[in-house]
C-alpha cells in the first residue's frame, strides 16, 4: 500500500531559487528509504514537503503534488497531516520546546486531545521504544548526552503513533556514542514497527545497513534510485556529486569485486582468499613525523566551570609546528574547552599554557591573534560585518595593518577559500558551505602560526568536508600547526600525523593514527568511530597474519593492486 | 515530590531546594507576584515600606532560591540607591522635617540675588529614600519570586488557568528559553572577537561599545534562524497559533494552601494600602 506519492514536485523559495525541480518519489508501507546528497540538494526542503509545513507555512511557488498518507499536502492542513506524519531535525537543541522530557512528549499529544492516562502510557512506551526508562521523564533534555536528545525527539515523534517517520540528519550532530545509539533505535524500529522511514543522512554506511532503497537527490533531482548496492557501486560519480559511499564499496569496486561490498564483512568474505600483492607503495611520511619546533605547550592544566564541572584534568601536551593533530572523544569529554584555554579565552585554574614560550596570560590579544587562532563550529557566531570583504578585513584592521596590505591579503585569502566573487555580498547571504569557508578565512588571513579549528565538517557534505580539509593541508604544509576537533574519524585519518583522545577531561592516548586505530581499548573507551577500512584491516591482517598500514580506501587499494 | 527546573535555574543555573511556596498552584505562583506589584504601588511611607517588604522577604525566603542570586542584583540596587540619595540629597532637596546635615557646595550671586547649591539632608530625606530604595528591593524579591519558582510549563498551567489562549502561554515560555540561548550566543560571538585580537575585556569603553554593535548582528540572525527552527518544530508537532488544548496531561489541584497564600496576600495588599494612604 502506498504511504507516499510525490509527483513532479517544484518548490522555489519566495525571492530564492528553485530548490526542487521534478522530485518524483514513492514509498511503500514499512518501506525504509535512505535520501542522501550533497549539501544544498534540496533534502531538508523534501522533509519538509512531505510535512506540508512547504507551501502551507513557507512562502513561495509550488508546483506538482504530494499524497502522504493518502492526504495532499496542499489541501489538508498541516495538524491533519502531523497526526500521520512526524519529523525528526537535525539539530536537538532546537528541536526541544519544553524544559522536561515528560512536558515535551506531552506537548505533542495535548493537542491531540488524548486522555492523560493515555499520554503517560504512550510516554513509557516511546521511551521504551528508543531504549529510555521512564526515569527519564523528569530530566531535562539540556542535561542530556547528544544521543539520549535525539533519541527523546525520535520519541516525541513516535509517541504520535505516526504512520511516516521523516528523520531529517539525525545523526549529523552527534559524536560517535550518539550515532551508534541513534542507529540502533533506527535499526530496532526497523525490526518491531511497521513503520514507513525516511531517512536524510549523510552516514551511507548506515544506509547501507538499513535501507531498502537509496535516492540520490543533487540540485533538486533524483538522480539516482535503487537498492543500496546498486546506487553505491556508483562510488565514483556519487564522489563527484559530494556523496561519500561507503569505504567498503569503493575499495572492492576499485579491486574489480563484483558486485560490490556494502558492508565490512562482505568486503572481508571476497579479500581474505587472496593475500596483497605489494607492500605500501606510497607510505605516507606524514605518519611517522614529529613535526618541527614545539610552538604550543600546556604544562599539567586544568580547567573547572564556576558550576564547578571539572572540564579538563591535568593535561600536558606539546604541539609542534609542521603537525595536523586531530583531538577526539565524546561530547563532554573537555576537546573544546581545551582549545579555549590553549587560545587565551579560558584562564587555566591550575596549570600552564605557554605559546613559544610565553604564558599565553601575558600576552595582549592582538599578539595572541597572531599566535593562535581558533574557528568556531557554528560560522554564524564569528561572522559580524556587512560585507565578506570587511568580514575577511576585520581581524587585520585590528592588528593595525595599512588598507593597502589589508586589500591584497583579503584577495589572496578570497581566491584561496573560493570567495573572490563573493567580497561584496553580506555574509549571511551566502551558503553554509561558503560561510564556514569564509569563517576559515577571516581567521586564515591573521597567518596565526596555530590553526584551532572545532568541528569542521558537522552538518556538510562530502565534497565541503574535503574542501576544508585540504585548505587546512595546505596551510600545515607551511610549516604552520592545525588542530582539528572532530567526530569524523574516517575523514581525519586521511589528514592527521597524530591523534590525541580525550575522555572525561583527560588525555588517554596520544600517537599515530594507525597507533591510536589500533588500540581497542582506546577505541573502546572512547567510543572511536572506526573506519570501515580500519574494521576491514584489523580483519584481513588477523586472517593474513600481515601487517597493512593502510587507513583510507586509497591505501588499502594501493597493497593489493 | 518532584518539581520541575525553574526559569532561573534554567537561565542562570542556579536550582532550589523543594519549598512548599513551589507545591502550589502555578495560578498562585502568577498571582501572588501580580498582586505584590500592584502593592508596590500603595507604598508611599515608612511603615507601608516595612510591612510590604518583610511580607516579600517571607515569601522569598519560603522559595528557598539561594539568597546568593541577590549578588547578581547588588550592584544594580546599589547603584540605584546611590542615585535616589544623591538626587534626594542634592537636587530636590526635601525642606521638611529636622535638619540633620547642610553643607553649601557652590554659590552665585546675581543682580537679583543668590543661588546656593549643596546637600541637605533632613529626616524626612531619609526617610522618603527609605521608600524608594525599599520599593526596589520589593520589585527585586517580587521578580526573583516569580522566576525563581515557575517552570516553562507551570508558566503554560498557569495563563492558561487564567484563560490566556494556549498557543500564548506557549510563546512566553519559549521567550523566556530563548533568553538563556541569546546568553550562550552572546558569549560565544564576544569569543570570536577576541580571538580576532579584540580586547573585549580590557579595551576603553568605546571599543566595548563597538563590539557589542558587531555582536548584533549574528545575534539577530542566530535568534531569527533558531525562532523558524523552533516554530518548525512546533509545526511539525501540530502546534500553531490557532491550535487548542481540549485536555491538559496534568491537572493540578487547588489546594487550601493556595488560597490561604492568595488571601495572605490580597489581605497584605490592603494593609499597604491603609498604611500608605495613614501619612504615617
Amino acid at each position: 500500500m502506498g504511504v507516499l506519492k510525490v509527483r513532479d514536485l517544484k518548490w522555489k523559495y519566495k525571492e530564492g531559487k528553485e530548490v526542487l525541480r521534478g522530485v518524483n518519489l514513492e514509498a511503500e508501507k514499512g518501506e525504509f528509504i535512505g535520501v542522501v546528497g550533497p549539501s544544498g540538494a534540496g533534502k531538508t526542503t523534501l522533509a519538509l514537503a512531505l510535512m506540508g509545513i512547504i507551501p502551507q507555512r513557507i512562502p513561495g511557488t509550488f508546483e506538482g503534488e504530494v499524497i502522504v498518507c493518502g492526504l495532499n499536502t496542499r489541501e489538508a492542513d498541516v495538524s491533519e497531516i502531523t497526526k500521520r506524519v512526524s519529523i525528526v531535525f537535525e539539530d536537538p537543541e532546537t528541536q526541544f520546546v519544553m524544559s522536561t522530557v515528560e512536558d515535551e512528549i506531552a506537548l505533542g499529544l495535548e493537542v491531540r486531545g488524548l486522555e492523560p492516562y493515555e499520554i503517560r502510557e504512550r510516554m513509557v512506551w516511546s521511551l521504551d521504544l528508543v531504549g529510555l526508562s521512564k526515569d527519564f521523564l523528569e530530566r531535562s533534555p539540556l542535561e542530556l548526552s547528544g544521543g539520549e536528545k535525539q533519541r527523546v525527539a525520535i520519541a516525541s515523534a513516535l509517541a504520535l503513533k505516526p504512520e511516516l517517520l521523516i528523520l531529517d540528519e539525525p545523526t549529523s550532530d552527534l559524536d560517535p556514542i550518539g550515532k551508534t545509539e541513534v542507529l540502533n533505535v533506527v535499526g530496532k524500529l526497523r525490526e518491531e514497527l511497521d513503520l514507513t522511514i525516511i531517512a536524510v543522512e549523510h552516514e551511507t554506511e548506515a544506509l547501507a545497513r538499513y535501507a531498502d532503497r537509496i535516492v540520490v537527490l543533487v540540485d533538486g533531482r533524483v538522480v539516482l534510485e535503487g537498492d543500496p548496492r546498486r546506487v553505491f557501486s556508483k562510488a565514483k560519480y556519487l564522489e563527484s556529486v559530494g556523496v561519500r559511499p561507503p569505504e567498503v564499496t569503493k575499495i572492492t569496486m576499485e579491486l574489480g569485486l563484483n558486485p560490490p561490498a556494502i558492508t565490512v564483512e562482505e568486503a572481508f568474505s571476497k579479500m581474505c582468499s587472496f593475500k596483497p600483492k605489494a607492500t605500501l607503495k606510497r607510505r605516507d611520511v606524514r605518519r611517522t613525523s614529529r613535526g618541527g619546533k614545539i610552538l604550543l605547550k600546556l604544562e599539567n592544566v586544568s580547567y573547572e566551570y564556576p558550576n564547578g564541572v571539572q572540564a579538563i584534568n591535568e593535561v600536558s601536551l606539546e604541539f609542534k609546528a609542521g603537525e595536523f593533530v586531530a583531538i577526539v572523544g565524546p561530547n563532554g569529554s573537555g576537546k573544546t574547552t581545551l582549545a579555549k584555554v590553549a587560545c587565551g579565552l579560558l584562564k587555566p585554574t591550575k596549570g600552564k599554557v605557554l605559546i613559544e614560550g610565553l604564558d599565553v596570560g601575558s600576552l595582549t590579544r592582538r599578539i595572541l591573534a597572531k599566535k593562535i587562532g581558533y574557528v568556531y563550529q557554528n560560522p554564524d557566531h564569528q561572522l559580524f560585518n556587512q560585507t565578506v570583504q570587511d568580514e575577511i578585513g576585520f581581524g587585520l584592521r585590528v592588528l593595525g595593518l595599512s588598507e593597502k596590505d589589508i586589500n591584497e591579503k583579503v584577495l589572496r585569502m578570497a581566491e584561496r577559500l573560493g570567495l573572490k566573487g563573493l567580497l561584496d555580498e553580506h555574509p549571511f547571504f551566502l551558503s553554509k558551505g561558503e560561510r564556514r569557508r569564509l569563517a576559515l578565512a577571516s581567521v586564515l588571513v591573521m597567518e596565526p602560526d596555530i590553526i584551532i579549528v572545532d568541528e569542521p565538517t558537522t552538518g556538510q557534505d562530502y565534497k565541503l568536508n574535503l574542501d576544508i580539509m585540504n585548505i587546512l593541508e595546505d596551510y600545515r604544509r607551511e610549516g604552520r600547526t592545525v588542530i582539528v576537533i572532530s567526530h569524523a574519524i574516517p575523514l581525519v585519518v586521511r589528514y592527521a600525523t597524530r591523534l590525541i583522545v580525550m575522555l572525561d577531561g583527560r588525555v588517554i592516548s596520544d600517537g599515530s593514527p594507525y597507533e591510536i586505530l589500533g588500540d581497542a581499548e582506546v577505541v573502546k573507551k572512547a567510543h572511536i568511530q572506526v573506519p570501515q577500512t580500519r574494521r576491514l584491516v584489523k580483519m584481513l591482517e588477523k586472517t593474513l597474519n600481515t601487517k597493512i598500514e593502510a587507513y583510507t580506501p586509497d591505501e588499502i587499494i594501493d597493497y593489493y593492486r | 515530590m518532584y518539581q520541575s527546573r525553574s526559569i532561573f535555574h534554567e537561565l542562570l543555573g542556579i536550582p532550589a531546594e523543594w519549598s512548599i511556596y513551589r507545591q502550589l498552584h502555578p495560578f498562585s505562583k502568577i498571582i501572588i507576584p501580580l498582586f505584590l506589584s500592584i502593592s508596590l504601588f500603595l507604598v508611599n511611607n515608612v511603615l507601608s515600606a516595612i510591612f510590604l517588604f518583610s511580607y516579600v522577604l517571607a515569601i522569598f525566603l519560603l522559595t528557598k532560591i539561594p539568597l546568593k542570586i541577590i549578588k547578581k542584583y547588588l550592584l544594580i540596587v546599589l547603584s540605584l540607591s546611590t542615585f535616589i540619595i544623591l538626587s534626594i540629597f542634592m537636587f530636590t532637596p526635601i525642606q521638611e522635617g529636622h535638619v540633620l546635615f547642610k553643607m553649601t557646595l557652590l554659590t552665585l550671586k546675581a543682580e537679583k540675588g543668590t543661588v546656593s547649591w549643596g546637600v541637605l539632608i533632613t529626616d524626612k530625606a531619609l526617610l522618603k529614600a527609605f521608600v524608594y530604595i525599599s520599593r526596589i528591593w520589593i520589585m527585586i524579591f517580587t521578580a526573583i519570586t516569580l522566576l525563581g519558582s515557575l517552570s516553562d510549563r507551570e508558566i503554560i498551567w498557569g495563563l492558561r488557568s487564567l484563560k490566556v489562549p494556549y498557543s500564548m502561554a506557549l510563546a512566553l515560555a519559549l521567550f523566556f528559553r530563548g533568553v538563556g540561548l541569546f546568553l550562550k550566543d552572546f558569549q560565544i560571538v564576544r569569543d570570536s572577537m577576541m580571538v580576532r585580537g579584540l580586547d573585549v575585556e580590557k579595551g576603553s569603553l568605546l571599543l566595548k561599545f563597538r563590539a557589542y554593535i558587531y555582536s548584533l548582528v549574528p545575534l539577530i540572525v542566530l535568534m531569527i534562524r533558531r525562532s523558524q527552527e523552533i516554530s518548525l518544530a512546533l509545526e511539525s508537532k501540530g502546534i500553531s497559533l490557532n491550535a487548542k488544548t481540549r485536555v491538559l496531561y496534568y491537572k493540578m489541584d487547588f489546594k487550601k494552601l493556595d488560597a490561604l497564600f492568595i488571601l495572605t496576600t490580597v489581605v497584605v495588599l490592603l494593609v499597604t494600602l491603609y498604611f500608605g494612604s495613614s501619612g504615617v
